[in-house]
C-alpha cells in the first residue's frame, strides 16, 4: 500500500504538521498547479454539462462539480502564489521515504519512465492488434531479452509458458473471453 | 445465530468453496512474502475472478487471500528486515534482531502462531458484535445511511494527513466519476458523451485494477532487480534460512510455545487490533505499533524491546491479523471500509450483488458469518503452510521483477477485460492506472477517489430517498445531526492540530 493510501494516524500527520511549521519559501508547487488546473477544467466542464439536465438528474452533479470547481480553484491559487502551508513548495511532490513505489517514481530518471511507459503502451497496443495470448508470448520474449538480458532459451521457454498458460488456463479451462485482436 | 453460524460453516466447507479459499490463501501467501505487491493491489487484481461466483465463494477467495497477506508479510519482516506488507512493519523491530542472533525459527514460530490466534480472536469479536450492531443498523433509515456514507468519505479524506484539500478534491472527483452513466431517477445519460459503453457507468473492476495495479507494475518495471534487492538482506536471509534449516521444527515450536505462554498479551494485542481496525480510515500499521508500544509498556523487561524481545514479536503478530476482522465490522454493517484493502473488498460486495448494511446482518447474515470462518480457517491454513515451508520460502524473494512483469501485465489485462469483454474496459483501466501513478508520484491520495466512486451512486440514492421521504427535515434528524457533527470534527481536527503545531514551532523557533 502506498503512503498516499495510508490513512494513518500513526503520527505521520503530526510530523507533516511539524514539517509544515518550517517557514516555506515562496515558490510555485508545479505539480499542484498542473493537477489542480486539470481538476478545475474537469469540474467546470462537468458543471456546464449538468446545467442542461433536469433538476433531479443534475442535483448531485451540480453540487459535486460546483464544490469541486471552487476547491480546485482555491488549491490552484494557493499553489500558484506558493503560500501553501502544506510544505515547502519543492517538497510538495515528495512522498515520505517509507513508500517504496513513491521512492522509485521519485528517483527514476526520464529514460526509465519513457522505457516503462513505452513497454506498457506497446503491450496494450499489441494486445489490441494481435490478441492477448500472442502478445503475452511475444512481449515476454522481447521484454526478458531486452530488459533482463536473459539468454534466448530462457526467453523462449518463458514466452511459450506464458502464452500457453494464458491460452490454455484462461481461454480453454476457465473459458474466459480473452482479447482476440483485430484478426481474431 | 447458532444456526446461521453452522449454516455459514457448512457453506464454506463445500468442496468448491474450500478450494477457492485455498487458492486465495496460496495467492495471498505469495503476495505477502513478496514485498511490493500489497494486499489491496492483489485484491484489486483478483477482483475480476469473483465475478459470477456465489457470495460465500467470492469472499472465501478474496477474504482468504487478504487475511493471510499480513501473516505472510511477517515472515519477510523477521527474515530480511523488509516488511512484506506495510502492516507488518512493527514485526521488524524485534523479529529481525532475533534473526540476527540466530533465533529466526523461534521468532517465526512466535509471530505465525500469534497471527493465527489474533485472527481467531478478531473473528470471534466480529461474530460477537453482530447482535449489538444489528439493532443499531436496523434503526437507521436512508437519511442516516446517507450521513454515514458521507462520514466514511470524511474519515478517509480527513486522514489523508496534512493534505486534506487534496483528499477532498480526489473524493469529489470520484463522486463525479460515479455519476457517469444513466441516471437512476430520470433515465438521463450523464457525462456519457454519446458513447454507449459509458451508459452503464464506469465499471468498477477495471477502475480498481488500474488504480492500484498500474503503479505497482510501473514500479516493478523501473526497479528491474530482484524483489529482495539489498545484498545485506540476501545474506541475512541466507543466514536465517540456514538457522531454520539447522534447528528445524524445534525452533519453530519453541516460538509457538512462547506465544501460548504469553496468551494474555495475545488477547490484549488482538483487542487493540480489533479496536483500531473498526475505526474507519485508520491504517493497519497503526494497530501493530500501538500493540507493540503497549507490550513494551507492560513488559517486565522493556529495555529488551528493539533488540529481539519475543513479546514485541507476539504483540505485533497478534494485532496485525485481528485488525482485519475489526475492519470488517464497519465495512459489513455500514459500508464504511477501514482502509484501502477493505475499500477494494467493498467493491467485491457490489460485484457479487450484495449491499453492505442492514441486509448483511439479516437476510445475508450467513455470508457475514462465513467471513469470520474464512478469516479463521485461512489463517490456520496459512500458518500451517508457513511452518512447513518456511525454509524454502527464503528463495522466493530472489525472483527478478523482470520475470514478474509479463505475468502481471497478462493478469491486469484478463482481470480488466472480463468485466464486460470490451476493450473499453482496458482503456478505463489504463486511465485509472494513469490516475494511480500521478497520485503516487505526486502524493495525492487514491483511496478517497476509489471510495467516492464506490459510494457515490449509493450516496446519491440515499439522498434522493431522504429528500423524497422527509423533505428538508431529514437534515434535522438527531442521528444525522450527530453524524454531521462527527464528520465536521473529523475534518477540523487535523486542521486544528496543524495550526497548533505551526504555532508551537513558531514559538520554539523565535528568539528568546
Amino acid at each position: 500500500m502506498s503512503t498516499t493510501d495510508r490513512t494513518s494516524g500513526d503520527g505521520a500527520e503530526a510530523r507533516a504538521a511539524v514539517d509544515d511549521a518550517v517557514p516555506a519559501g515562496r515558490g510555485i508547487d508545479r505539480s499542484g498547479v498542473v493537477i489542480s488546473a486539470t481538476l478545475l477544467v474537469v469540474f467546470v466542464v462537468a458543471l456546464v454539462l449538468a446545467g442542461d439536465w433536469s433538476f433531479r438528474a443534475a442535483l448531485t452533479p451540480l453540487l459535486v462539480s460546483g464544490t469541486g470547481a471552487a476547491l480546485s480553484g482555491l488549491y490552484l491559487v494557493t499553489a500558484l502564489v506558493g503560500r501553501r502551508r502544506g510544505r515547502p513548495p519543492s517538497a510538495g511532490d515528495r512522498p515520505s521515504s517509507g513508500d517504496e513505489t513513491a521512492r522509485v517514481f521519485r528517483e527514476a530518471d526520464r529514460r526509465s519512465w519513457v522505457s516503462a511507459l513505452l513497454w506498457t503502451g506497446g503491450f496494450f497496443l499489441a494486445t489490441w492488434v494481435l490478441g492477448l495470448a500472442v502478445t503475452a508470448a511475444c512481449f515476454a520474449a522481447a521484454y526478458l531479452r531486452v530488459q533482463a538480458r536473459s539468454g534466448w532459451p530462457a526467453c523462449l521457454l518463458y514466452a511459450v509458458a506464458i502464452g500457453l498458460t494464458t491460452w490454455l488456463l484462461f481461454g480453454v479451462v476457465f473459458e474466459i473471453a480473452l482479447p482476440e485482436g483485430l484478426f481474431g | 445465530m447458532g444456526e446461521a453460524l453452522l449454516s455459514s460453516l457448512t457453506q464454506l466447507l463445500q468442496p468448491q468453496t474450500l478450494l477457492l479459499m485455498l487458492i486465495g490463501v496460496a495467492v495471498g501467501f505469495a503476495v505477502g512474502i513478496l514485498p511490493g505487491l500489497g494486499g489491496a493491489v492483489t485484491l484489486a487484481l483478483m477482483l475480476p475472478f469473483a465475478v459470477g461466483l456465489e457470495p460465500v465463494q467470492a469472499f472465501a477467495f478474496l477474504l482468504g487471500m487478504l487475511a493471510v497477506t499480513s501473516t505472510a508479510g511477517d515472515i519477510t519482516s523477521v527474515l530480511f528486515g523488509v516488511p512484506g506488507e506495510a502492516t507488518s512493519a512493527a514485526t521488524v523491530l524485534d523479529g529481525h534482531p532475533m534473526t540476527k542472533r540466530g533465533e529466526a525459527g523461534r521468532a517465526l514460530g512466535a509471530v505465525l502462531s500469534a497471527s493465527a490466534l489474533g485472527a481467531a480472536f478478531g473473528a470471534i469479536v466480529l461474530v460477537a458484535v453482530i447482535p449489538i450492531v444489528r439493532p443499531l443498523v436496523l434503526a437507521f433509515g436512508p437519511a442516516e445511511f446517507f450521513a454515514l456514507t458521507i462520514l466514511g468519505l470524511t474519515f478517509v479524506v480527513a486522514l489523508s494527513g496534512a493534505k486534506i484539500l487534496r483528499g477532498l478534491l480526489m473524493a469529489l472527483f470520484g463522486v463525479l466519476v460515479a455519476m457517469i452513466g444513466i441516471d437512476a431517477q430520470e433515465g438521463v445519460p450523464r457525462y456519457a458523451f454519446g458513447e454507449l459503453y459509458l451508459w452503464a457507468g464506469i465499471p468498477l473492476v477495471p477502475l480498481v485494477v488500474g488504480l492500484f495495479g498500474g503503479a505497482e507494475l510501473l514500479q516493478l518495471m523501473m526497479t528491474k532487480g530482484s524483489i529482495n534487492r539489498s545484498g545485506k538482506a540476501v545474506s541475512d536471509a541466507v543466514a536465517a534460512g540456514e538457522e531454520v534449516r539447522a534447528s528445524g521444527m524445534s525452533a519453530l515450536l519453541s516460538g509457538v510455545r512462547d506465544t501460548f505462554a504469553h496468551w494474555w498479551l495475545v488477547i490484549r494485542s488482538g483487542a487493540i487490533g480489533v479496536a483500531v481496525g473498526m475505526m474507519p480510515g485508520v491504517g493497519g500499521s497503526v494497530a501493530q505499533f500501538l500493540a507493540y508500544g503497549h507490550a513494551q509498556q507492560t513488559s517486565r523487561r522493556p529495555e529488551e524491546f528493539g533488540t529481539g524481545a519475543i513479546e514485541g514479536v507476539i504483540a505485533a503478530g497478534a494485532s496485525n491479523n485481528a485488525k482485519d476482522s475489526g475492519a470488517l465490522v464497519p465495512t459489513v454493517a455500514f459500508g464504511i471500509p477501514g482502509g484501502a484493502a477493505t475499500a477494494v473488498l467493498l467493491s467485491a460486495f457490489l460485484v457479487v450483488g450484495l449491499d453492505p448494511g442492514p441486509e448483511m446482518l439479516t437476510t445475508d447474515l450467513d455470508v457475514t458469518l462465513s467471513m469470520a470462518w474464512i478469516v479463521i480457517l485461512a489463517n490456520v491454513v496459512a500458518v500451517a503452510i508457513a511452518l512447513l515451508t518456511v525454509r524454502h520460502l527464503v528463495k522466493l524473494t530472489d525472483v527478478p521483477s523482470t520475470y514478474i512483469v509479463p505475468a502481471l501485465l497478462v493478469l491486469l489485462t484478463i482481470g480488466t477485460y472480463t468485466a464486460s469483454n470490451n476493450f473499453g474496459d482496458v482503456l478505463v483501466m489504463l486511465c485509472a492506472a494513469g490516475i494511480g501513478v500521478v497520485c503516487v508520484r505526486w502524493n495525492w491520495p487514491r483511496v478517497p477517489f476509489l471510495l467516492a466512486v464506490v459510494l457515490g451512486s449509493i450516496a446519491e440514492r440515499y439522498l434522493f430517498l431522504s429528500v423524497s421521504l422527509y423533505g428538508a427535515e431529514w437534515l434535522t434528524r438527531p442521528t444525522v445531526v450527530v453524524i454531521g457533527v462527527i464528520a465536521a470534527l473529523a475534518l477540523l481536527r487535523p486542521l486544528l492540530r496543524r495550526r497548533r503545531a505551526v504555532r508551537s514551532a513558531t514559538t520554539s523557533g523565535s528568539p528568546r
